[in-house]
C-alpha cells in the first residue's frame, strides 16, 4: 500500500473522471513503447499457446502441473511454537551476553571503532622458541593470543613489535545515524534557503565509508553538499565555488558511484567534474564554462551555434522513426533568430555514444543533419550511474564557446571570440548490443559556425542492423 | 477508432492495426487502470496490467464482426475488468504477508453503498472542475504530480518545462486548489 496522497479521493472514479484524467499527457515515448512491445509479446505468446491448445493428444506424451499440499492445522501449531521457543532462547541469549558485557567498568572507547590487530613476537632464542602475542582490541577489550614455536638457534634474546594497520571500520547503522543527525538540523547550518532536501549516502571514493552528497533546492536552482565522515560525524568539504561559497549551484547532478564522478551543470552554472579523494578531500577534475548572449541577453539559457529550421528538424525527426531510434522530447529555439537554445535533436541520443573531438581541416558543405548532434560533444552523462564520464579518454569535451587544447589536455572559455568558426572532427562510435562491440559509424568534419559539414566515413545506414 | 476502420487497417497489416488501436487508446486505458489499482500496484504492474489490456484486445477482437460503432466501449469494458482483477491479483500476493487492507479493498465500486458511492463520485466532479478551473499546465502538473506521483524532472520534460518551474508552479497551483476548495468546505 502507498502512502497517501492528496489526490487519493480521485481514485475509483466513473468514466467522466476517467475520460478527464486520459486526455492528459501521462507517458513519454519510451514508456508506450514498452508497454506496446509488451503487448505484442504477449499477443505472440497467446497465438502460441493457442495453437498448441490445438494440438491433439497423443498417447506417450507427458503431463506436468503443480499440486498445491497444505499443511495441517496440527503441525502448523507445533511449527510456530517451536518458532517461539527459538526466538525467546536467542533473546534470552543475549540478554545473558549483553549483561555480561556491562561488567567491563574500564570500558570507554567508541562503540563503532575496531582498533587494527597488533602482533608482538618475541624470539628468545637461547631457549630456542618463539612467542608471538597476536592482540585485538575491540570496543577497548583486548583478546590475546599466545603462540610459542621452537627455533634451532640460539643466540640472544630479540623482541620485534610490528603493528598491522587496517583501516577503522564503522557500523553501519552508526554511520546513518551520523548522516541523519547532519540532515536533521541541516537548514539551520545553512543560512540560505533550502527546499525539496534530498541526500544520497554513498561511498564514492572506496575507503568503506559512504560519503553524504545532499541536494536541496533554492528559489532559483539547485544547490549541492558533499559530506564526509570523520569517525564521529559528517562535515561539508564541499569545495568553493568563484564566489567562495560553501556549495555548489547547479540545476542538475548526475553521479557515477562507480567511477567516483559527480557531475554538477546548468545554465548559467558552471559544469563540475569532481571527485572524492580517499583522503575525504574533493578534487575539481574538471569544469566548463557557460555563457549567454549578451546581445539579446538570454539569459538562463545555453547557446548553440547551430542554426535550425523547423523544416529541418521535422526532416531529422522523421529519420529517428526511420532508423527506430528515440527523439528528444523537446528542443527550444530563441524566438528572434531560430537557433537551438537547448537540448538539439540528436540521431544518437538514448544510445551510449562516445564522443571524440579533434581540431578537423576546412569544412565543406554536406548533410548538415548531422551537425544537430554536436550536442553529444559535451561529456555526457546520465543518471543511471552506468558508463559515464571517462576522465582517462583523451580529447573529449568541448562546446561552441569553449577550447579544447590537445597539448594541456585543458578546456578553456574563448568566449571574447564566441562565434568566430569552429571546426572540429567529429566521431560517433556506437555500441551493438548485440555483439557488445563499439562500431564507428561516422567521421566527419564539421564547421559549428556555419552548420556545414563534411561526411568523411558513413555507416549511419548500417544502424538499422544494430541492436541498441 | 472505429470497428470499421481497425478490421480495414488489420486486413492490410495487423501490426499498423495494432499500432493504430495503441496510440489511439493508450493514453484512455493507462488512466482507467491507474484510477482502479494505482492506489496499490507499482508502476511496473500498471504497465504489465495496460499491454495485458492490449494483447488480449488484439488477441480477441473479432475483426470480422462487422462492428461499426467507436471501439472506446469495447475497450472501456475489457480495461475495467482487468484491470478489477488486477486488483484482486495484487491484493491476494499483499495478504501473502499482511491482512487484507479493509480500507483499501474499500476502494474499489461497490453497489453495496450505493449513497456513499455516488456522494463520492460529486466529490470527485467537483474536485476534478476545480483542478480544470486552474487552466493549463498547472492541471496537469498537480494531477501528475499528486495523483501520478510523477517526479518534478519528468513532468519537467513531458511539458517542457524546467523542473524548478514545474515545482514552482506546482507548489503555488496546489495552494490555489486548496483555497478554492475551502471556500466550498472541502478539505484535501
Amino acid at each position: 500500500m502507498k502512502k497517501k496522497n492528496k489526490l487519493d479521493i480521485l481514485f475509483n472514479g466513473n468514466d467522466e473522471i476517467v475520460k478527464d484524467l486520459a486526455h492528459r499527457s501521462v507517458l513519454d515515448k519510451k514508456e508506450s513503447k514498452k508497454m506496446f512491445e509488451m503487448s505484442k509479446k504477449k499477443l505472440e505468446e497467446m497465438k502460441n499457446n493457442a495453437s498448441s491448445a490445438n494440438i491433439e493428444y497423443t498417447s506417450g506424451e507427458s503431463v506436468q502441473g503443480v499440486e498445491n499440499y497444505g499443511r495441517s492445522i496440527i503441525f502448523r501449531r507445533v511449527l510456530s511454537l517451536a518458532s517461539c521457543m527459538v526466538l525467546i532462547g536467542g533473546i534470552a541469549g543475549t540478554m545473558f551476553l549483553l549483561n555480561k558485557h556491562n561488567g567491563n567498568k574500564d570500558f570507554n572507547g567508541d562503540l563503532n571503532i575496531i582498533n587494527p590487530a597488533v602482533a608482538t613476537t618475541d624470539e628468545n632464542k637461547d631457549s630456542a622458541s618463539q612467542t608471538t602475542m597476536v592482540s585485538i582490541s575491540l570496543n577497548e577489550t583486548n583478546v590475546n593470543s599466545d603462540i610459542t614455536t621452537s627455533l634451532a638457534a640460539s643466540t640472544e634474546i630479540q623482541t620485534t613489535s610490528k603493528e598491522y594497520s587496517t583501516p577503522a571500520v564503522y557500523e553501519k547503522n552508526v554511520v546513518n545515524d551520523a548522516a541523519l543527525a547532519y540532515m536533521a538540523d541541516f537548514t539551520e547550518r545553512y543560512d540560505i534557503l533550502c527546499m525539496n532536501i534530498k541526500y544520497v549516502l554513498d561511498d564514492f571514493n572506496n575507503d568503506n565509508v559512504p560519503e553524504l552528497l545532499i541536494i536541496c533546492d533554492n528559489n532559483v536552482c539547485s544547490q549541492l553538499f558533499i559530506c564526509t565522515y570523520d569517525g564521529h560525524k559528517y562535515n561539508d568539504v564541499t569545495p568553493g565555488s568563484k564566489q567562495d561559497l560553501s556549495f555548489i549551484t547547479c540545476y542538475c547532478v548526475d553521479i557515477s558511484p562507480e567511477n567516483n564522478i559527480i557531475r554538477t551543470s546548468g545554465k548559467n552554472c558552471r559544469t563540475f567534474f569532481l571527485k572524492i579523494n580517499s583522503d575525504n578531500t574533493v578534487e575539481i577534475l574538471d569544469q566548463l564554462f557557460n555563457w549567454w548572449d549578451s546581445e539579446t541577453d538570454e539569459m538562463g539559457y545555453w547557446r548553440n551555434d547551430v542554426k535550425i529550421t523547423k523544416t529541418e528538424y521535422d526532416r531529422i525527426i522523421a529519420e529517428y522513426d526511420t532508423y527506430n531510434l528515440t527523439a528528444p522530447e523537446y528542443t527550444f529555439y530563441a524566438d528572434h533568430n531560430g537557433y537551438i537554445i537547448d537540448n538539439p535533436p540528436s540521431l544518437f541520443t538514448d544510445i551510449n555514444v562516445d564522443k571524440l573531438i579533434e581540431c578537423g581541416e576546412l569544412p565543406s558543405i554536406g548533410n548538415r543533419h548531422l551537425c544537430v548532434g554536436y550536442d553529444m560533444l559535451i561529456l555526457e552523462t546520465g543518471t543511471d550511474n552506468v558508463d559515464l564520464f571517462d576522465p582517462n579518454i583523451e580529447n573529449t569535451g568541448g562546446r561552441a564557446g569553449e577550447e579544447y587544447s590537445s597539448t594541456s589536455g585543458t578546456i578553456t572559455d574563448i568566449y571574447p571570440h564566441y562565434g568566430q568558426g569552429r571546426k572540429f572532427r567529429l566521431r560517433v562510435d556506437i555500441l551493438d548490443r548485440g555483439d557488445n562491440q563499439r562500431h564507428n559509424l561516422i567521421v566527419a568534419d564539421v564547421d559549428f559556425a556555419t552548420g556545414e559539414c563534411n561526411i568523411l566515413q558513413n555507416k549511419y545506414p548500417d544502424a538499422v542492423n544494430m541492436h541498441f | 477508432m472505429t470497428g470499421t476502420e481497425y478490421s480495414a487497417l488489420y486486413v492490410r497489416s495487423p501490426e499498423k492495426a495494432y499500432k493504430k488501436l495503441f496510440d489511439t487508446y493508450c493514453k484512455y486505458v493507462y488512466a482507467i487502470v491507474y484510477n482502479k489499482i494505482g492506489r496499490i500496484a507499482s508502476h511496473e504492474d500498471v504497465e504489465e496490467c495496460v499491454s495485458d489490456i492490449f494483447s488480449d484486445i488484439f488477441f480477441s477482437y473479432d475483426t470480422e464482426s462487422g462492428y461499426e460503432g467507436d471501439m472506446q466501449g469495447y475497450v472501456n469494458t475489457v480495461s475495467s475488468r482487468k484491470a478489477i482483477n488486477t486488483y484482486y491479483k495484487i491484493c491476494a500476493r499483499i495478504s501473502h504477508y499482511a491482512e487484507h487492507d479493509e480500507e483499501a479493498l474499500g476502494r474499489l465500486s461497490s453497489d453495496i453503498d450505493v449513497e456513499k458511492d455516488s456522494d463520492k463520485s460529486e466529490l470527485q466532479k467537483i474536485i476534478m472542475g476545480m483542478i480544470n478551473q486552474l487552466g493549463e499546465p498547472d492541471a496537469t502538473i498537480v494531477i501528475q504530480k499528486y495523483y501520478y506521483e510523477k517526479k518534478s524532472g519528468d513532468i519537467a520534460k513531458l511539458l517542457n518545462m524546467n523542473a524548478p518551474a514545474v515545482r514552482m508552479r506546482c507548489k503555488r497551483a496546489m495552494n490555489k486548489l486548496k483555497e478554492k476548495l475551502t471556500e466550498v468546505g472541502i478539505t484535501l
